[in-house]
């Protein structure tokens, strides 16, 4: 059997702030499955945001142990690490982070170039991605020229174009309208089971994202738990 | 399904795609470096040109040997003065086919209220060497108490052919206005050799001795036969004269104009670097975003680099441009000076903005080196 996408073990987040000690994530631990949608809700200020950057590699947990496809990535230095980041993990975030300079399609292409692929299979990759979440005439357009929607879709896209292990999304509705918010999750639920990601975790406020999810987790204080679904 | 047709570059240029994003500051940039350029390229043709047209007269009197006083091997800045005896010794001398005596001093000459320095030529009228060579307007000497003056020595003093102009206290009619006769040494003006001996007040004395060779003779062998036959003068071949005046000319240019140029590759540096430290720092976000979605530091140095050089070549294009068209420009409006771009020049001056532009990339690409991926969940400003 695979190993899972994404497995946290104990993990926790500490900062120093002269004598004193801010626990941001406090031995936290979840596994994600293949095919599995999992999101994390909490108010803000409870320590989501630091425990994705924990899990997609960008920051260092002060102890604990992050396993990706079974292998643990915790003492990877900033090479090996930016590296894996590039092939396993598929960004998502709350303002887009589009590069305001690229084309749509080229936003999708420099993910597939920076993983090595160039030429005809970059340029099939992309078309089949912005077709695939439905910007195929918008190809030719730069983000500030696109909807918020349209933003977070080629979002998505870019997420998806190097075909990651795992997707971590930070709050990927919360610019949207309801409208748009439905259509980029109903995207990713759908990219998930067609095997585009192997699974997703979501760390949001919304509320309407818990009904695609197969799993929830509360997130206080730091501190995970099970949450309990209406 | 009706398709535009466009190429699809092999890899997304971001280096390209980031500079194209503001035309106006690109603009700025590129005309900044390219100024630079231009002053630095300019500057040098400007002391080539210069230099190289200070010795017209040498270059195209005629003249294959040019003998002095003993000890003289230039002709610009020089003091000479030999025998008008000399003339007919050289003239004696194996190898020579013909040979003239001139006078050469710097002179005023005025218009007027209108005064200009000048180089005073007097050549044997039974000789034409030494002369002026080409004729723009008019004819050459015949008399006297005629000149020819270089045309745009004539246009600075507002006269035409047959006004007069006053040289060393006498009136003198013009009769031709020469050609490739302005330098920036003074403007050559031609009298007949006994009006200017008299003018001086000193007879049976030239200031060099010019020789035509035979043919079949080379201008170093007759110099040595005239050396070697006659050892209280110095005779020098035409090109190795003409090398001498402009290093001697070249040498007082040098450190003005490598002051200048200097200053022109600074001010070029100091743009690169303003450009891409800007164009970075706004951007350091979308730096952030690269790195957050794995890009290593080689892919994001490699793009500041290239933007660099991008910025650098489109400069020095624009730059070399300008140059080779403000040269002709220049000699019109200045007719003193010359403007001679060179090649090597160009390819020192190439060698630089390259240099400049891997300087002007050092400083953001330590700014990369430290930017934190996790911006990427902070919001933008």
């Amino acid at each position: 059997m695979d190993a899972p996408p994404l497995v946290l073990r104990n993990v926790t987040k500490t900062y120093r702030a002269g004598n004193t000690a801010v626990h941001a994530v406090r031995e936290a631990s979840f596994e994600v499955h293949t095919g599995e949608i999992l999101a994390i809700v909490g108010p803000s200020g409870s320590g989501k945001t630091t425990l994705l950057s924990i899990a997609g590699c960008l920051l260092r947990p002060t102890s604990g142990q992050v396993f990706i496809l079974g292998r643990e990535v915790t003492g990877l230095g900033q090479l090996r690490l930016s590296g894996f980041r590039l092939r396993h993990i598929g960004f998502i975030f709350q303002s887009f982070n589009l590069l305001p300079s690229l084309s749509a399609r080229e936003n999708v292409e420099i993910a597939l170039n920076l993983a090595g692929l160039d030429g005809t299979r970059a340029h099939e990759r992309s078309d089949q991605l912005l077709e695939m979440l439905e910007l195929t005439p918008r190809a030719r357009q730069r983000p500030p020229d696109l909807s918020g929607g349209e933003q977070q879709r080629l979002a998505v896209a870019r997420a998806l174009a190097n075909r990651p292990d795992i997707i971590l999304a930070d709050e990927p509705t919360a610019n949207l309208d309801s409208r748009a918010g439905h259509q980029v999750m109903q995207l990713m639920e759908s990219a998930v089971s067609a095997g585009e990601a192997k699974g997703l975790v979501v760390v949001t406020h919304d509320t309407r994202i818990l009904d695609v999810a197969d799993r929830v987790l509360l997130m206080e204080d730091g501190q995970l738990r099970p949450a309990e679904r209406s | 399904m009706k398709r535009a047709l466009s190429v699809r570059p092999r890899r997304v240029p971001l280096a390209t795609r980031t500079l194209l994003r503001d035309w106006l500051r690109l603009g700025i940039s590129v005309g900044g470096i390219g100024f630079a350029i231009l002053l630095v390229l300019l500057l040098d043709g400007i002391r080539e040109g210069t230099v190289a047209k200070s010795t017209t007269y040498v270059d195209h009197v005629g003249a294959d040997v040019f003998v002095a006083r003993q000890g003289v091997t230039n002709m610009a800045l020089a003091a000479s003065a030999v025998p008008e005896t000399v003339v007919d010794q050289v003239a004696a001398t194996t190898g020579v086919r013909e040979a003239a005596g001139i006078m050469r001093i710097p002179i005023i000459v005025s218009a007027g209220d209108n005064r200009r320095p000048a180089t005073l030529i007097g050549y044997d009228l039974a000789h034409p060497l030494g002369g002026p060579w080409q004729l723009d307007k008019g004819r050459l000497v015949q008399n006297d108490n005629e000149v020819v003056l270089d045309a745009a020595l004539a246009g600075e003093l507002g006269r035409k052919i047959g006004d007069t102009v006053k040289v060393a206290g006498e009136q003198f009619t013009i009769v031709g206005l020469s050609g490739q006769t302005a330098n920036i040494a003074g403007k050559l003006i031609f009298l007949s050799r006994p009006a200017v001996q008299r003018l001086l007040g000193i007879g049976s004395i030239v200031s060099f001795v010019l020789v035509k060779v035979e043919s079949g003779q080379s201008g170093q062998q007759v110099a040595n036969a005239i050396n070697e036959h006659l050892p209280e003068v110095t005779a020098t071949p035409r090109q190795e004269l003409s090398n001498n005046d402009r290093q001697l000319l070249s040498s007082l240019f040098v450190a003005p104009i490598n002051v200048m140029s200097t200053v022109g590759f600074l001010v070029g540096l100091a743009i690169i670097g303003l450009t891409m430290y800007t164009t970075t720092a706004e951007r350091m976000h979308d730096f952030g975003v690269l790195k957050a979605i794995g890009a290593g530091h080689v892919f994001l140095f490699r793009t500041v680099i290239t933007q660099a050089t991008i910025l650098g070549l489109a400069g020095f294009a624009f730059g070399l441009a300008a140059s080779i068209l403000a040269g002709p420009v220049l000699e019109r409006m200045v007719p003193d000076i010359g403007v001679a771009i060179r090649m090597a020049s160009a390819l020192q001056t190439l060698g630089a903005v390259i240099g400049m532009s891997l300087v002007g990339a050092a400083l953001p690409v330590v700014r990369i080196t430290r930017v934190d991926p996790l911006v990427v969940f902070r919001s933008q400003a």
